[in-house]
C-alpha cells in the first residue's frame, strides 16, 4: 500500500466540492426559497387581512431571490445543468471532438472567470461606497460578495471539469439519479 | 446594424458548437457591445464600459423584483406535482369522459388542461401527467402513437395557460402588464384544449382501434372523483382571481399559489422533509439555470440594441410599407422555423427584445403579440426534430420509439396550427378578457 496524502488526490477534491454545492450551498438555497415563499405569504396575508404589511417585503424578496440564483449556481454548473443544443453533435467529425470540448471549456471558463472577477470589483466597490437597499437600510456589500463567492466556485467547477472529466458534468444531480430526464 | 447581424452569426455558430446558449449570448453581448462601443462611438473606454455591464446586469437581474414571480411559480409547480393530485385529477376527468371513444385521450387532454392551471411549465406537465395518464391508456389498449401524442402535445398547454414562467419572461421584456397577459393567456388556453380534443376525435374516428372506450360511470362516481380535485380549483381560482381582481400582483400571487401548494401537499400526507427539500432544491435548480439564461440574454440584447437592430428592423420594414399581415406571417414564420433548433426559452429572449419595437409601431398589441409568440413555442415543443415535449415522454417511456411519439402527435400538431391561424386572425380571442378587466 503506497502512502496516501488524501487531500492531494483528485477525488478527495471533487468530493470536497459535491459535498460543497450539493449539501451546504443547495441545503441554504432550499431555506432561503422556503422563506422567501413565506416572506410573500406574510406580506399579503399581513396587508389584506390585518392592514400590516411587511415594511420592506419587496426588498427581502429581491436580496433572497438573487441568494438563491447565486447559491444554485456552482450546482447546476456543476451537474452540466445549463442549456445547449446537441443538434449538430453528430456532424462533428470524431478527430474535432478534443478540440470541440476544449474550446467550450475554454470559453465557459473565460466568461465565469470574467464574472466573477466582475462581480469581485462591483463587491469591492458597494462595500466602500456603503450602498444599501432604500427602506431597510440593508447594506448591498454582502450580498454582492456571496454572488462573486458562488460564482467563483462555478469557475473552479469548469476548471475542475476541463482536468478530470473532459469538460463532462462532475456529478450527477440529485433528482436525476432516479429518472435521467 | 452589422455589427447585430455579424453578433447573431456569431451566437449561432457558438450555439451549434454546444457553447451553453447562456454563456454564448453573454459573451456575444459583451465582446459586440464594446465593438460597437469603440467603433461606432469612438469611445475608448469600451472594454472598460461593457464589461462593467455585465455586473451590473447580473445585479439587477438577480435582484428584480418582477422577476422573482419566476420561482415562486416553479415552486408551485414542483409542490403540486408533488402532491399526486395529477392521479385524482385524471381520475376525475376519465369518470367524465372514459366512455367516449378515445375517451382516455380526451381525459389526458382535458387533465393536462387543469394540470397548466397550477403549472407554469410544460416540460413539467408533460412530465407529471404521462406517469398517471400513460399506465390507464395502455390498459385499455389505447396505441402508443395516440398515448404518447395527447400528453406530449397536452403538456404544451402549461406555458400558455396561467401562470406561465414564458408569459412572465414576455412581459418584463415588453413591460407589458403580466397580469393581463395572464388573463389572456386564460381563453387561447381553453381553446387549445378544445380543439385538442377535436384531434383526438378525429384520431378515433379514422382509426377506432387506436382509442377504445372504457365503461360508463355513474353519476355518484362522478361526484366522488370531482370532489377529489376540488383543491386545485380553488387554488387557480385564488391565484387567478387575485391577480384579476388586482388584490395582488403577479409576484404576491405567485407566493400564495407556492404557499397554498405547500399546505396542500402537506395535508395530502405527501410531504416529508426528504421531499420537501427535494422539492426546493429542484426549484433553485431551475431558477439558477433559468435566471443565467436571462442573464445571458439581457448582455446581448443590450449589444444588439446598442447596435440599434431593432430599430433599423422597425424602420427598414415601416418603409417598405409591407401589409401589416404578411409581417405577422413573416414573424411567425421565423419562429417556426427557430423553433426548429432552439429551446423555447432561449428562443423568446432572444427574438422577442428585436421583434417587438416593429409589432408595437405597427400597431399591434404587444398582449396579443405574446400570446401568439406563446403559441408558436408550443408548437415548437412538439416539433421534430428538438420538441422538447417529445423528448419528455420518450425520457418516461423508454420502451416507446421517438417516430411513434411524433407520428402520433401530429393530429395535435395540425390542432395546434388551426389554433395558431384562429388567434392570428381574431385578435379578440386574446384580448376580450384583458379588455373586460380594464
Amino acid at each position: 500500500m503506497s502512502l496516501s496524502i488524501p487531500f492531494l488526490t483528485a477525488r478527495w477534491w471533487l468530493n470536497l466540492l459535491e459535498f460543497l454545492f450539493e449539501r451546504v450551498l443547495a441545503y441554504t438555497a432550499a431555506v432561503v426559497m422556503f422563506i422567501m415563499m413565506l416572506i410573500t405569504l406574510v406580506d399579503v396575508v399581513g396587508r389584506d387581512l390585518f392592514s400590516a404589511p411587511l415594511p420592506g417585503g419587496f426588498e427581502i424578496t429581491e436580496l433572497l431571490l438573487a441568494t438563491v440564483i447565486f447559491l444554485g449556481l456552482p450546482m447546476v454548473t456543476a451537474e452540466g445543468g445549463h442549456v445547449d443544443v446537441d443538434l449538430m453533435d453528430s456532424s462533428i467529425p470524431e478527430l474535432f471532438k478534443p478540440l470541440q470540448t476544449l474550446m467550450i471549456s475554454l470559453i465557459n471558463i473565460a466568461a465565469y472567470g470574467t464574472l466573477s472577477w466582475m462581480l469581485w470589483l462591483f463587491a469591492l466597490r458597494t462595500y466602500r461606497y456603503e450602498d444599501t437597499t432604500a427602506i431597510l437600510q440593508i447594506p448591498y456589500a454582502g450580498l454582492v460578495f456571496l454572488m462573486a463567492v458562488c460564482c467563483s466556485l462555478a469557475t473552479i467547477a469548469l476548471v475542475f471539469m476541463l482536468l478530470f472529466k473532459r469538460n463532462k458534468r462532475l456529478f450527477i444531480a440529485e433528482d436525476k439519479k432516479e429518472v435521467d430526464l | 446594424m452589422e455589427a447585430s447581424l455579424i453578433g447573431f452569426a456569431a451566437l449561432m455558430v457558438l450555439i451549434f458548437l454546444r457553447v451553453p446558449l447562456a454563456v454564448a449570448m453573454g459573451v456575444v453581448g459583451v465582446a459586440g457591445f464594446a465593438y460597437v462601443q469603440l467603433e461606432e462611438f469612438e469611445n475608448p473606454r469600451g472594454w472598460g464600459a461593457a464589461l462593467n455591464m455585465i455586473s451590473q446586469v447580473a445585479f439587477d437581474t438577480g435582484l428584480s423584483y418582477s422577476l422573482s414571480v419566476v420561482p415562486l411559480f416553479i415552486l408551485m409547480g414542483n409542490f403540486i406535482t408533488a402532491s399526486g393530485l395529477s392521479s385524482e385529477l385524471y381520475r376525475a376527468s376519465n369518470a367524465f369522459l372514459g366512455h367516449f371513444k378515445g375517451g382516455l385521450a380526451l381525459a389526458t387532454v382535458v387533465s393536462c388542461g387543469a394540470f397548466s392551471a397550477v403549472c407554469g411549465s410544460s416540460m413539467a406537465t408533460a412530465a407529471t401527467m404521462s406517469k398517471v395518464a400513460m399506465p390507464s391508456m395502455r390498459k385499455y389498449n389505447y396505441s402508443d402513437g395516440l398515448a404518447s401524442g395527447s400528453i406530449a402535445a397536452g403538456g404544451t398547454l402549461g406555458i400558455l395557460i396561467p401562470p406561465s414562467v414564458i408569459l412572465v419572461i414576455y412581459g418584463i421584456m415588453t413591460e407589458t402588464d403580466i397580469g393581463m397577459l395572464f388573463i389572456a393567456g386564460l381563453l387561447p388556453g381553453f381553446l387549445g384544449v378544445v380543439l385538442y380534443m377535436a384531434a383526438v376525435t378525429v384520431t378515433v374516428h379514422l382509426k377506432p382501434e387506436a382509442g377504445p372506450a372504457a365503461e360508463k360511470q355513474g353519476w355518484g362516481e362522478r361526484i366522488v372523483a370531482f370532489k377529489q380535485v376540488w383543491v386545485i380549483c380553488l387554488l387557480f381560482t385564488v391565484v387567478m382571481g387575485g391577480i384579476y381582481s388586482g388584490i395582488f400582483t403577479p409576484t404576491e400571487a405567485a407566493g400564495i399559489g407556492a404557499s397554498g401548494a405547500f399546505f396542500i401537499t402537506l395535508l395530502r400526507g405527501q410531504l416529508t422533509l426528504k421531499s420537501l427539500t427535494h422539492n426546493l432544491i429542484s426549484t433553485v435548480r431551475t431558477t439558477s439555470m433559468l435566471f443565467l439564461l436571462v442573464m445571458g440574454a439581457v448582455l446581448f440584447s443590450n449589444f444588439v440594441n446598442l447596435a440599434g437592430l431593432p430599430d433599423a428592423l422597425r424602420d427598414t420594414v415601416l418603409e417598405m410599407e409591407l401589409s401589416p399581415v404578411y409581417v405577422i406571417l413573416a414573424i411567425i414564420a421565423i419562429y417556426v422555423l427557430l423553433g426548429c433548433v432552439l429551446e423555447s426559452m432561449s428562443m423568446i429572449l432572444l427574438t422577442v427584445p428585436v421583434f417587438y419595437p416593429l409589432v408595437q409601431a405597427m400597431g399591434f398589441d404587444l398582449i396579443w403579440f405574446g400570446i401568439l409568440v406563446v403559441v408558436v413555442t408550443e408548437i415548437s415543443l412538439i416539433t421534430p426534430p428538438v420538441g422538447l415535449n417529445v423528448f419528455v415522454l420518450k425520457a418516461v417511456l423508454p420502451d416507446v420509439k421517438l417516430a411513434t411519439i411524433f407520428r402520433g402527435v401530429t393530429p395535435f400538431w395540425i390542432a395546434d396550427i388551426v389554433r395558431l391561424i384562429l388567434i392570428a386572425t381574431i385578435p379578440a380571442i386574446s384580448l376580450a378578457l384583458p379588455h373586460m378587466v380594464s
